[in-house]
């Protein structure tokens, strides 16, 4: 039989938040309105397809003093008391919610409790406990805070070491990867038959997010490829045109990079699985700052004192690599064969032959200008500080937690990479120059920068949550 | 062993798969459990992209219906290789045949034999070995090289194709973009070089076979003549050092000619050749053979078998490059999924039906005498009944008696049992900040419904307390659901609820 577990507790404590953070599913119904859930929904734990586990959300209890009175009324055998509960009152209107959230337990199923910890305990809580307690299945807790106040907490911490075999803090809107980790590990105790299947569940979990972490590294590389190696290419005929050519084209490769960036971006958030949670970074932070703004170029990257170690160059975000090709005396042979070409075209009685030949991609008899790719080495560091910053939310942001406009803490003022030890910044821009100059060499030392990357991950993913800023462990609220 | 379309196809796999997609770990990961499950090899990285190379493939036969490209290109890589080498063979033997027309008049000099066919050869390879000493040192990629190298290996291999498998229909775009990607990668490098070799291979044999058939089959006689001041001594020594590399091997007297041989086949064009012994001109074609041997076929070999060895390396480095670690990763990482299965759409009943408009009294209590004040058993502390009935009182309201409710059902029952009889007004406090559940609507209901006398009656709707002697106001959602649940069956209700302080 699949071990189950029923995520039970009194309306609007959070049960579906913390199963959407648990299962890392923003599509659970979430409301203020309590009552939102009104019908069991199980959430399967399939791994390569085959059902492991499962979490069942459940309504809240409607009724707790009158079932806790039936419940011992009842002096029949104690293994069936729950059935018998329901067998006599599931046509009962006002106790639909109440014989519902008992579906799991009848199928077998292990009990986790939630509570809202930051309010004071009730009676009808206390009812609720113990209806659980009587059903006899294995129970842990959850205390789910949804405001800061800890003043409660031991008050309920006493209860539930009456009644549950195990209990835990848990909160649907921080929880990070780890925590969830740590909720899983804790199920394990309160049932031995299931601890096996949990040790595999979390086993394969902590390979599961590690490969994720994995494929967002190659993401970002993939990233930092394209955006490294883009450029554009245009022509005029005139030389009075190139001024408005070259504004044209930097205007396009502007747009072109922000379109490469976002689309990066937007297939770690799939990784990560938010369908809805849409980079809603706080609006005041730093990301929604034009990737090629003074301001971003000031904030994020590299300082001067580390782009000396690196051995680069920093200044205006894409200056340097505007070139102009063809017409220009460096280029004079082509402007000759161009000319050639041309008076062979009017002998033969052709115009154009001289601007359809291409040579080498340049139109001769053109003036061709490229924009990128960009080689300022400063420019892979402000992409990179972005999709850390990118990542850092995503990842913090759980799925259960729906309030996408409240967002308001302040977030980290600067970058990432200016705080890399200098080892690793070696290496980093390492890879950085090669990307530019030389992609098979880049793709030898993708490992060591995939490397860096990845313990990177790590550092924003221990501590997480939004009040803390990952990397200096200050609140930056 | 991966043959050159496997690693073509290799790359044309992995280039059009996308990293982010996830379904493709999905697809990965059923090729790994097959194989698992049919005990097929897969524990190595090597065994893993075999089995993924080969699922790929039957996947793309299956929806296309038609064989890989690159088996096209592999195949013409291997004409192309033959041909190569067919040539060579030709034009050595040619060009040997057209030198060795021997008229008998004079002997072939030996100095042409050597700058036709050894001196250029010589030349070549150490041009050869000088430029991949530069590019070594310059550090330049490859890259440059192959800019040029690639569309005319593609071109090339496109009018093969045409011509000798007949598989016109693809384009030289086509193939083009299957050789996308390992520009900058050595992998096609080598077939090309290694050809180029096979080329220099041949021609050599070709000459060889020449000349051992000229010199066994006709009577060659080979001088040497010059108008520099090279005494018999001197080319002597020169000889003797050419012949270093197999001297050591063979009898000196076939290894190279000795003084007197040299001596006495110098060509002195005054003189005619009636003075020459035969002996003499008989005595250089071992030497010249094993030069062509040492100085012509042997570097070709070296050079080719370095390109296989090469070549085999290459293959062996990009196939353990990230990208295809990351593919035998991924297969062996298992698909977890932890979602629901999609909610189907239920069309969401609302309700909120319409309320009857109560019309509610909230100005002027209705009642002044002595009133039932009800209190949840829970707030007994914080805030305290006390600190409540102070609060109603003064709203002008007069409490005769606090009653707890909420402690359990049965004693809940029991006051409504005994309250038919009861004709006090009723204020009840609400934790409002709490869920509306059914029991404790209920609760009011049963007291809006036995209230047949239709005494006024007060509900005090309290915020979430923050200290035993303040009450606190609710939220106004909070508040809004409470009054909606409770006037869904109670008319006439007055709703009291506590001022907001002022901040
Ligand atoms: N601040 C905060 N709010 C939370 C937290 N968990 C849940 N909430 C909010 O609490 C409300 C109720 O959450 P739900 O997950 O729908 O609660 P539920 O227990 O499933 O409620 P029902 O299905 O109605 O029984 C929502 O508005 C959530 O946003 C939390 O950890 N912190
Ligand atoms: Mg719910």
């Amino acid at each position: 039989m699949i071990p189950e577990f029923a995520i039970l507790g009194h309306p609007n404590e959070g049960k579906s938040s913390v199963l959407s953070t648990l299962a890392e599913d923003d599509t659970v119904q979430i409301s203020a309105t309590p009552g939102e859930t009104k019908e069991c929904r199980t959430f399967p734990v399939k791994i390569d397809g085959q059902e492991i586990i499962r979490f069942t959300d459940t309504p809240g209890f409607q009724n707790p003093g009158k079932m806790l009175y039936l419940l011992k009324e009842d002096d029949g055998s104690a293994d069936t008391l729950l059935e018998r509960f329901h067998e006599r009152h599931h046509n009962d209107p006002e106790m639909v919610h109440d014989c519902e959230l008992l579906m799991p337990l009848l199928r077998g199923a292990g009990i986790i409790y939630v509570a809202d910890g930051s309010r004071p305990l009730r009676n009808v809580d206390l009812a609720e406990m113990e209806i659980l307690r009587l059903s006899g299945k294995p129970r842990m807790a959850i205390l789910n805070c949804k405001e800061d106040d800890t003043s409660y907490l031991d008050q309920w911490k006493t209860e539930f070491r009456k009644h549950f075999n195990s209990s835990r803090m848990f909160n649907a809107h921080r929880a990070t990867y780890r925590e969830r980790i740590r909720l899983l590990e804790a199920l394990k105790s309160i049932e031995q038959d299931w601890h096996d299947t949990l040790d595999y569940v979390v086993k394969t979990f902590i390979n599961d997010w590690q490969a994720r972490n994995n494929r967002c590294a190659d993401i970002i590389c993939a990233m930092l490829r394209s955006c490294l190696r883009h450029s554009l290419t245009g022509s005029t005929d005139t030389q009075s045109a190139i001024a408005a050519e070259k504004e044209k084209l930097y205007g396009c490769y502007t747009a072109e990079i922000k379109k490469l960036e976002s689309s990066h971006h937007q297939q770690i958030r799939k990784l990560f699985k938010h369908n809805i949670f849409n980079y809603q970074l706080p609006s005041q932070s730093i990301y929604h700052q034009d990737l090629f703004s003074t301001e971003t170029w000031n904030v994020l990257g590299l300082r001067k004192t580390q782009l000396a170690v690196v051995g680069g160059v920093g200044g205006a975000a894409l200056a340097a690599t505007i070139d102009i090709a063809a017409g220009g005396a460096s280029l004079g042979l082509f402007t000759t064969m161009g000319g050639a070409l041309g008076a062979l075209g009017a002998v033969y009685g052709s115009k154009n032959i001289a601007s359809k030949i291409k040579f080498l991609g340049m139109s001769a008899g053109k003036y061709t200008i490229q924009v990128g790719p960009n080689a300022n080495s400063q420019f892979p560091f402000i992409l990179l500080d972005r999709v850390l910053i990118y990542y850092a939310h995503i990842i913090n942001w759980t799925h259960g937690r729906r309030d996408y406009h409240t967002l308001s803490e302040s977030e980290v003022q600067r970058g990432y990479s200016e705080r890399l030890p200098t080892s690793s910044l070696k290496k980093v821009a390492k890879y950085f120059h090669y990307l530019q100059k030389d992609l098979a060499k880049a793709e030898q030392h993708e490992y060591r920068f995939k490397e860096e990357l990845l313990s990177l991950f790590d550092t924003l993913s221990t501590t997480g949550n939004h009040e803390k800023d990952p990397l200096n462990g200050k609140n930056s609220g | 062993m991966w043959k050159l379309e496997d690693i073509l196809d290799l790359n044309h796999f992995s280039q059009s798969d996308d990293v982010s997609n996830d379904d493709l770990h999905q697809r990965d990961r059923e090729i790994y459990l097959r194989a698992k499950k049919n005990s097929v090899p897969h524990t190595t990285h090597a065994e893993r992209l075999h089995l993924w190379l080969h699922a790929r493939r039957a996947a793309l036969q299956k929806s296309h219906g038609e064989g890989m490209h690159s088996r096209v290109i592999a195949k013409s890589t291997a004409t192309l290789k033959a041909l190569l080498f067919a040539l060579g063979l030709i034009i050595g033997a040619g060009s040997g045949l057209s030198y060795f027309v021997y008229t008998g008049k004079t002997p072939l000099n030996v100095f042409t034999f050597f700058t036709i066919f050894i001196l250029p050869q010589l030349f070549l390879v150490a041009l050869l070995l000088g430029k991949s000493v530069f590019i070594k040192l310059s550090r330049k990629p490859l890259s440059s090289a192959m800019n040029i190298l690639l569309p005319l290996f593609s071109v090339l291999l496109t009018s093969i194709n045409r011509r000798y498998f007949k598989a016109a229909e693809q384009s030289s775009r086509e193939s083009a973009s299957y050789l996308n990607g390992l520009k900058e990668n050595t992998i096609l490098f080598y077939p090309i070089f290694l050809g180029v070799q096979l080329f220099g291979v041949a021609l050599n044999l070709g000459l060889i076979a020449i000349t051992a058939f000229k010199v066994t089959t006709a009577d060659l006689a080979f001088g040497w003549q010059t108008t520099l001041q090279l005494g018999a001594e001197r080319l002597f020594s020169l000889v003797k050092i050419v012949a270093l590399p197999w001297s050591w091997l063979l009898p000196s007297e076939i290894a190279y000619p000795s003084l007197a041989h040299i001596e006495g086949s110098r060509i002195i064009l005054k003189e005619g050749m009636f003075h020459l012994a035969t002996e003499n001109l008989i005595s250089w074609w071992p030497f010249l053979l094993m030069s062509l041997v040492i100085y012509g076929l042997l570097p070709r070999i070296i050079l080719a078998s370095a390109a296989v060895f090469m070549e085999k390396r290459a293959r062996y480095r990009y196939l353990n490059s990230t990208r295809f670690r990351r593919i035998t990763k991924q297969m062996q990482t298992p698909v977890v999924t932890t979602q629901a299965e999609p909610l189907e759409l239920i069309s969401e009943i609302t309700e909120n039906e319409q309320i009857p408009s109560s019309s509610r009294q909230e100005e002027q209590p209705a009642f002044k005498n002595g009133a039932l004040l009800l209190v949840p058993v829970d707030l007994q502390l914080e805030p305290d009944s006390k600190t409540i009935q102070r609060y109603v009182q003064s709203q002008g309201y007069i409490v005769e008696n606090t009653f707890p409710i909420f402690q359990d059902y049965s004693s809940d029952q029991e006051f409504l049992r005994n309250f038919n009889i009861l004709s006090t007004p009723i204020i009840v406090a609400i934790e409002a900040w709490m869920a509306p559940i059914t029991e404790q609507l209920n609760f009011i209901h049963s007291i809006c419904a036995a209230n047949k006398n239709r005494l006024p009656m007060v509900i005090l709707l309290l915020g979430k307390p923050k200290s035993a002697k303040s009450i606190e106001s609710p939220h106004q959602q909070d508040m809004k659901l409470w009054q909606d649940k409770i006037d869904r069956q109670c008319r006439d209700v007055i709703y009291l609820t506590p001022q907001q302080k002022a901040e």
